[in-house]
Order: C-alpha cells, then sequence, then structure tokens
C-alpha cells in the first residue's frame, strides 16, 4: 500500500463520515408534544426518524401548563410542535410561539393542531365566559376516539413526509402498520363494551365526550357546575336527584380530579364511581393501545361491579 | 378629550374581537384575525395605623438614591385609606403579519389620565433564535420587572423594588435583542438599549428647567438651566444586558436563574443640604442584580399543591460629581450613592383556587451616600407581607394582603400596619401568561 492510497482512503473515510454526521443531524424529526398522546402517536408514526419531547406529564391538566423556560429552549431546535389545539393550550402555548425563537414551527406545516384534522363535539352556539371554560372550537379532548386519532395519524404521517421528505414512505408505511393494528383492536373493544352502549354517565369535566360517543354512552350531566370550576355542594345536591331520575350508572372522574365529590354522589345514589386514566403514561397505560384497553376494562368492570354490588 | 376617544376606540375594536372568535375556523393559536383585547380591572380597600401614610412612608424611606426634584411623582403613592380605584389597564396584543407582533398597554387612573405603558413591536422570523423588540417596554432586567401588575402574587409592589426602580420598575423607549442558544438548557442572552429618561430612582435624571427655579427660589440670584453646566441627554443613555439560564427538570418543576447588569451614563441628582448648600451632580449609575425562582407544579387541580420560591437581589452604584455647586470652590466635589436591595417570596397553593403567599423585602441594604471624603449610611428598611388570593377563575382573584413595615424615613423609624383587600379582575381575551 502507498502512502498516497493511504491518505486517499483516509479523506475518504473523513468524508463518509462527516456525510453520515450531518445526515444523521438531519434524518432525526425534532417533535415537541404538548401532551403525551400525541407524543406517543408520534413516535409510534416516526419510530426511530424522531425525537420526542412531552411538554405535559401524564395525568397533568394540559389547560394549566406553565410556559417554563425549558420549554422555550425544545421549540427553539423543534422542526415540530405538535399539540391538541381547538383552544385547550390557549393560556401557554402562545408565549412558546412567540419567545421561542423559532419561526419554523409558529404555522402549518412546522405546528400541527391534532384537533383541527377532525371534526369535534360541543362546539358553543354562545360564547360567554360566564359558561365557564369553554372551547370556541369545542371540546379539544379528541384523543378518547381511537377512530378519530387514526385520522390524525393519517394526518400526521403526511405532515412528517412533508417536513422530511427524503423519509415520506418510511412515515406512510409506519403509519399503515399501525392502523392496521389498530383496527381490529377497534372492533374488539367496541364488541367488548357492548354493555355500555346506552348506559348513562355523569362525568367530573368534559373530559370523556369522545369517548362516550364512540362507545354511544350518554352524558347526563358534569360534577362540575361549569366547566372549570370546582363542585359545589348545592351543584351535587341537585345531581343526586338527576341521578336517580335519569338512571345514571357510572361517576366517570380522572386521578387529578379527586375521589372526593364522585364518592360522595355514588354513596347517595346507584350510581357507582370509577376512576379513568386520561393519558398513556398513567398508570398501566404506556401506549394509547393500552389507554383505550384500560377504559373499556374500566368501564365493564365497574358496571358489572355496580350492578351486582348495588342491586 | 383625545383620552376619551383612544379609550373609545380600543373599546370599539374589543367587539369586533368578540365576533371574530365565533367565526374563527382555524386552530392555531397565534391566528386570531384581530388583536386580543383585554381589561384589567383592579380596586382595593385599604388600611393602616399611620393616617394614610403608608405607602408614601416606603416611598420615601431612607435611600441614597432620593430623586429631588424634577419628576412628577407618581400617583401610586398615594393609597388613601378606604376604597381605591387602582389603574385600569388596557392591553391589545397579536400577529401584525408573518414578521412581527405587537403589543399595547395602556393605563387609566382613577383620574381619568391615560398613560401609554408599553407599545412595542417584536421580530419573528430572524433565524439563529435571535429576536428584536422595539418601541416602549418593560426592561427584562431581573424577574419580576417585566410581570405587569395583575400577574404579581401581591397587592403592592416589593420594597425592594420600589426603593431601587419605583413602582412601575424599569421600562423604557429603545431596542431588546434576545438570543436563546440552540441548547437542551435554556440559556437566553438579551441586551436592551433604551433612551432611560423616566427610571424614577436609580439612574434617574431631573427636569433641569424645574430645579434652576428651585435654586433660584431658595437662593434668590436668577439661575438657568444652562448654568447648572448638565450635559445634554442626547441619545440612549441606558445599556442593560441581562443573562437567564434554566436546566430542564422535566415537567413538574422549574428552576430559572438569572443575572442582570445595566449602566446609566447620565445620570443627575438635585441636593438640597440642611445648611443651605444647594448642588447638581452627574455621573454614571450601575446596576448589578441576581435572581433565582423555582416552581414546583400544582399536582391537583386549580393550583392545588403547586408552590414557588423567588428571590432577587439588586445592588446600585453611582458616582457623580457636582456640576453646579451654591458654594462655587466646591464645583467638582465627588457625590456617590450605592445601595442594595433584596426581596424573598413564596407561594403555595394549599386548596383548589387558594394561594397563601408570605414575602419579605429590605431597602438600603449596606447603602452609603458620600460627598468629598463625609459618608453618611444609607439605614436599612424593612417589609414583611402575608396574602391569602383566592382565584375564582383564571380571570378574576380577590386577595387579603397584610404588610408589617419597619421604614427608617426623614423623621425616624416607624413600625406600621398595611391592610389590603384587592379585586383583579380580567375582562377579554385569555392572556397567556409567562413563565
Amino acid at each position: 500500500m502507498t502512502l498516497q492510497s493511504t491518505t486517499l482512503r483516509v479523506r475518504g473515510l473523513l468524508i463518509a463520515a462527516l456525510c453520515a454526521a450531518s445526515f444523521s443531524a438531519h434524518a432525526d424529526l425534532r417533535i415537541l408534544a404538548c401532551e403525551p398522546e400525541w407524543g406517543q402517536l408520534a413516535t409510534e408514526i416516526g419510530g426511530d426518524l424522531v425525537t420526542v419531547k412531552t411538554a405535559s406529564a401524564p395525568g397533568q391538566d394540559a389547560h394549566h401548563i406553565q410556559a417554563r423556560p425549558s420549554l422555550l429552549a425544545q421549540v427553539r431546535r423543534a422542526d415540530m410542535v405538535l399539540c391538541t389545539g381547538a383552544g385547550l393550550e390557549t393560556g401557554w402555548l402562545p408565549v412558546l410561539l412567540n419567545r421561542g425563537g423559532n419561526p419554523d414551527v409558529r404555522q402549518a406545516p412546522g405546528l400541527f393542531m391534532a384537533a383541527e384534522q377532525v371534526d369535534r363535539l360541543e362546539i358553543p352556539v354562545t360564547l360567554d365566559r360566564a359558561d365557564g371554560d369553554v372551547h370556541a372550537m369545542g371540546n379539544p379532548h379528541v384523543h378518547m376516539d381511537p377512530r378519530r386519532v387514526i385520522t390524525i395519524s393519517q394526518q400526521l404521517a403526511e405532515r412528517f413526509a412533508t417536513l422530511d421528505p427524503d423519509h415520506a414512505d418510511r412515515y406512510r408505511q409506519q403509519q399503515q402498520a399501525w392502523q392496521a393494528a389498530l383496527e381490529p383492536r377497534v372492533d374488539a373493544w367496541e364488541k367488548q363494551a357492548a354493555s355500555l352502549k346506552g348506559l348513562k354517565v355523569i362525568s367530573y369535566h368534559r373530559t370523556w365526550a369522545y369517548l362516550l360517543d364512540w362507545l354511544e354512552m350518554t352524558r347526563v350531566d358534569e360534577l362540575e357546575p361549569k366547566p372549570g370550576l370546582p363542585p359545589t355542594p348545592g351543584h351535587l345536591a341537585s345531581l343526586v336527584d338527576k341521578a336517580g331520575k335519569e338512571q345514571v350508572g357510572l361517576i366517570l372522574y380522572q386521578p387529578i380530579n379527586g375521589d372526593k365529590a364522585p364518592n360522595w354522589l355514588a354513596s347517595r345514589t346507584a350510581a357507582c364511581a370509577v376512576e379513568l386514566p386520561f393519558s398513556p403514561g398513567e398508570e398501566g397505560t404506556d401506549t394509547l393501545t393500552s389507554l383505550y384497553d384500560t377504559l373499556i376494562q374500566r368501564l365493564t368492570h365497574a358496571l358489572q361491579a355496580c350492578e351486582g354490588g348495588k342491586a | 378629550m383625545n383620552k376619551f376617544y383612544a379609550a373609545g376606540a380600543m373599546l370599539a375594536l374589543s367587539s369586533s374581537v368578540v365576533a371574530a372568535e365565533g367565526n374563527s375556523t382555524s386552530n392555531n393559536p397565534l391566528a386570531a384575525f384581530n388583536p386580543a383585547f383585554s381589561v384589567i380591572f383592579d380596586g382595593m380597600y385599604y388600611s393602616d395605623n399611620v393616617k394614610g401614610e403608608g405607602a408614601a412612608l416606603l416611598e420615601d424611606a431612607d435611600s441614597a438614591f432620593h430623586s429631588h426634584g424634577g419628576h412628577e411623582e407618581h400617583g401610586h403613592g398615594d393609597l388613601k385609606r378606604g376604597f381605591n380605584l387602582n389603574e385600569t389597564e388596557l392591553t391589545m396584543s397579536g400577529s401584525v403579519d408573518s414578521y412581527f407582533d405587537a403589543w399595547l398597554s395602556a393605563a387609566i387612573s382613577s383620574d381619568g389620565d391615560f398613560e401609554l405603558e408599553e407599545a412595542w413591536v417584536r421580530s419573528q422570523s430572524l433565524p439563529a433564535g435571535l429576536q428584536v423588540k422595539a418601541g416602549r417596554f418593560l426592561s427584562a432586567i431581573g424577574y419580576h420587572n417585566e410581570k405587569h401588575p395583575h400577574s404579581w402574587n401581591f397587592a403592592d409592589q416589593n420594597l425592594a423594588y420600589l426603593s431601587l426602580f419605583g413602582d412601575h420598575g424599569v421600562s423604557g423607549d429603545g431596542l431588546q435583542l434576545t438570543w436563546l442558544a440552540p441548547t437542551d438548557s435554556y440559556l437566553q442572552l438579551g441586551l436592551e438599549i433604551l433612551q432611560g429618561d423616566n427610571l424614577e430612582r436609580a439612574g434617574s435624571v431631573i427636569d433641569a428647567e424645574h430645579v434652576a427655579e428651585d435654586i433660584s427660589a431658595e437662593l434668590g440670584v436668577d439661575v438657568t438651566a444652562e448654568d447648572l453646566n448638565l450635559a445634554e441627554q442626547d441619545g440612549p443613555q441606558l445599556g442593560i444586558f441581562t443573562l437567564r439560564y434554566a436546566p430542564d427538570l422535566g415537567a413538574r418543576r422549574a428552576l430559572q436563574l438569572g443575572l442582570s447588569a445595566a449602566r446609566h451614563q447620565d445620570s443627575q441628582a438635585f441636593h438640597e443640604e440642611e445648611g443651605g448648600e444647594l448642588f447638581v451632580t452627574e455621573g454614571d449609575t450601575d446596576v448589578y442584580g441576581a435572581q433565582a425562582v423555582y416552581k414546583h407544579f400544582p399536582t391537583g387541580q386549580y393550583g392545588k399543591g403547586g408552590w414557588s420560591l423567588t428571590g432577587e437581589y439588586f445592588y446600585a452604584d453611582s458616582d457623580q460629581e457636582a456640576v453646579f455647586h451654591s458654594e462655587a470652590d466646591e464645583l467638582g466635589l465627588p457625590v456617590t450613592s450605592e445601595q442594595g436591595a433584596a426581596y424573598v417570596e413564596a407561594t403555595y397553593g394549599f386548596a383548589p383556587r387558594w394561594q397563601f403567599g408570605l414575602r419579605t423585602a429590605a431597602s438600603g441594604i449596606g447603602g452609603e451616600f458620600s460627598e468629598g471624603d463625609e459618608t453618611e449610611e444609607v439605614r436599612l428598611s424593612r417589609q414583611h407581607s402575608a396574602a391569602l388570593t383566592w382565584y375564582a377563575t383564571e380571570f378574576s382573584k380577590l386577595r387579603l394582603q397584610f404588610n408589617r413595615n419597619d421604614v427608617h424615613g426623614h423623621d425616624g423609624n416607624k413600625e406600621y400596619n398595611q391592610v389590603f383587600l384587592q379585586y383583579n379582575l380580567s375582562l377579554g381575551a385569555h392572556g397567556a401568561h409567562s413563565f
């Protein structure tokens, strides 16, 4: 081996290494997800092509996240900010987008609002702050319905393809594989939840609108007198009558709500209180799939136990 | 009359905002076509045990940075016992286009005076994490300075800020450049260049005409503004450098540390000595600050379980020289003022929607005022506060606050109490709050 060929080979290796370095730096889409459900979905669709950071922890109230400085640092370097939208993050997302110093994520394609991709429920006819924390663009908690999440996942794969055209096919393939795995589960959950059809419930907040829509359950009222206001004794007392008249079966709440008000109402009515997870990452629900699994299980078990126990 | 037209125009705009919100189909949180508009209502029932002089005593606490003459006193010092309507604040904000966003806030005093507090535009399309803000704005010095009164945890300005920056803090007309580093931790550097003509304490300037009149009256000779030999206040006088750092501690807590340094290159003061000596000084003023903020985010709903701890320390140092003196041979007399100020405050969300806050503040820390080789020590003043705040919603709150003050002023030491019962409501757009 001559000295010259060694030099050439070293130079070739160096160029290859540099190319690889710059390539891998661009291969990653950096995603900042506002809530764990979208962080989870981005990971499912993007696989190892994306690096995902999540702004809020599972179980935190996404209405009230603080625009903490480390999130600004994430926005600064993000290729995409992926949020629920529909007004859920009004109290903090504008600060992140305005002060993150990153023009690319202030609008599409760098800004992706999941709830924007699907039909929303509960779009108010009148807007008045006296009605509580209502969202002008409808109920934002769309991830509770896997059918809507499938639609969102398709749009998300297309958006990833726009931002990272070199891997467009892989994003689409990964989305299709994820959808193909989820769809039979959706059918199975619907069968499993047949007993819930038509069931009347009271929920703590309007958290479950899309779950109830999917499983064809009916919400009679909420423990909150108005969205965003904690339960009051007067309102709870009125629910005792209502729950009896309407034959409410279950009272739904999240861990963050606390079980005090739900249990109070359950002890005075035929209905049973059931605690439900809201985001993947809460106890035993690391993925969206296991979240739906847990939701259906908890609901069907609670209904069985309630009919057995209180009848 | 102008002020009423301005207020009317803003209110007219607000109704179109409401209409537009209803029709909006886009979910981009920045994409509202009309600016976000809100009105902050603020009022209180106030009492103290010093015949309503409580706020004035705090403003007159012993300090190396008393500005004598020149500026009109701000209306905030006149808290009276009983009902007080505080400033009503109007704000408008939104995207101008894809290159800029803008913010305007104006305050209407209880007498109906209209004051433009902030009016700035900010770039939104610069690369590399750079942003430029231009116009009138609250400086990013320290931590508390940028906060609007409606997001304070207490009903009044803390004594530390009051003693060095005045009730309104540091604001001005100029430019701000910030750079956000491309790192996992938050690191932001900022540079501000301001006219620096409206500071109330450290870095203040005097109204030469007004002071010349006072001197003429006192000495019985005709002294004009030119005789004071002050340099022209020509161009920006104030430069401020800020650094903020925050490690990534996850979604449940956050820590931010910061340093600030400021220089005002042409500060002025008017001094009246007990022996009848009158003199005017001019020179530069430096301010250094350090701050730490820790927040533990709520674990329950409506703020329950959240707590925070904030502390800031500032040190100001001014080196001036007599440019006018009633005793001609004292011209050039060096006059230096220096003092520190600090506060620490803690809040705790002890129940849903309820927050308890404690604050302690001190002014005149290590303070000294010297003329030539005579040095006078500045006496320390202290303030301890406790506040109980009930947040009905994000839009409205009620607060009961108690202050115990130990103030050294002109007439010696006074220990006294203040009580505030405050309401603070925000009508209109849902404001997003910075950290």
